[in-house]
């Protein structure tokens, strides 16, 4: 099966069935029915995700700078989570074809992370500062999908939808206050 | 996805395996089936898995064939689709006028035998004891439908 002559044999056989023994059929039946190694497979299918490449691109980028600004710990085990949970990742990102076609990056899931960490990743992808104005919005975890080809206005009037919690950029700031009145059902 | 893998893999592979004849083909034919689904570009509809899973296969072996044009696999190309042409958008079209002249040409323990190997992926073991004869009797009889089919394409 590996090649150009057992392939012509192959191929002969299926044409030619009357030239062959009966164990020269079955050898080419035994080999075209031998069972794969399916860990060994199922590993190099996962190493060619996409999803699963573009984690570890931004985690090499990203990890550094997080470790350097002193916020590292929060998100890394989000970012380079388990084969498990990023293909649960891939199953339940939003993001099909048409948004991803041509992007760099694939989305990245926030699976219920603080949101200081999220935004620590999110403000330096985009070269801007986090301005905590209301402390308790430190600690809000979400669970949420961020597409680092996407406008950073898109990702914050995410947030916006939740309650409690009122981000907004000004130059190159992203400032984050708690709404008065629904913080407290946080 | 991981279960539907460990699931499918082997089926698919014999399938692919039958088609091409060339081992990392064949993985890479299968292997881009499931990439396509971990990265979303692809989805199926509940329930229709399997199905969907091997008859990716031998459409994406039948068009690899065609594409790649490569000359060593070109005879069992034609066998399967009776042409050479480039014409992606026939495809679909030919693969329906196989299954037609399956349904119609070949004796019905052929036509068992043939959707048991390319469309439910079995094992020459399995449609032997599915059909009481020996495998190489498997092998004489998927040898004599693809020849049928071969000569019966080689007339349009």
């Amino acid at each position: 099966m590996q090649t150009n002559d057992n392939h012509q044999l192959f191929l002969d056989m299926q044409e030619h069935p009357e030239n062959y023994t009966d164990s020269e059929l079955e050898a080419m039946m035994d080999e075209l029915d031998r069972e794969p190694d399916v860990d060994k497979e199922w590993k190099r299918i996962r190493a060619r995700s996409p999803l699963l490449t573009s984690l570890r691109r931004i985690a090499a980028v990203l990890i550094p700078v997080l470790i350097a600004s002193g916020i590292a710990w929060a998100i890394i085990p989000q970012v380079i989570s388990n084969d498990e949970s990023n293909e649960r990742d891939a199953e339940t990102a939003t993001v099909r074809q048409a948004d991803t076609e041509g992007a760099d990056v694939s989305p990245v899931r926030f699976n219920d992370v603080r949101l200081d960490s999220i935004l620590g990743v999110v403000a330096t992808h985009y070269g801007k500062a986090v301005e905590f104005r209301s402390s308790a919005t430190r600690g809000m975890k979400f669970f949420t999908t961020w597409k680092p080809d996407r406008p950073l206005t898109d990702f914050i009037e995410g947030l916006n939808m939740f309650d409690g919690l009122q981000l907004t950029i000004q130059h190159d700031t992203i400032f984050v206050d708690a709404v008065a009145g629904k913080e407290d059902g946080e | 996805m991981e279960q539907l893998f460990r699931r499918h893999y082997a089926r698919m592979l014999r399938v692919a395996r039958t088609i091409l004849g060339d081992e990392q083909e064949s993985k890479d034919v299968v292997s881009d089936i499931f990439v396509a689904l971990l990265s979303g570009r692809t989805t199926m509809m509940p329930g229709t898995e399997e199905r969907y899973l091997l008859t990716s296969v031998r459409n994406q072996c039948l068009k690899r064939l065609r594409h790649e044009c490569v000359k060593r696999q070109m005879a069992l190309a034609s066998v399967m689709t009776g042409t050479a042409s480039d014409d992606m958008d026939a495809d679909d079209e030919r693969l329906a006028d196989i299954d037609e002249f399956v349904a119609g040409s070949l004796s019905e323990q052929e036509r068992r035998i043939f959707r048991l190997r390319f469309t439910d992926g079995c094992t020459y073991e399995e449609i032997a004891a599915a059909e009481g004869i020996s495998r190489v009797a498997v092998w004489k009889h998927l040898s004599h439908a693809l020849n049928l089919i071969k000569n019966h394409f080689k007339k349009q």
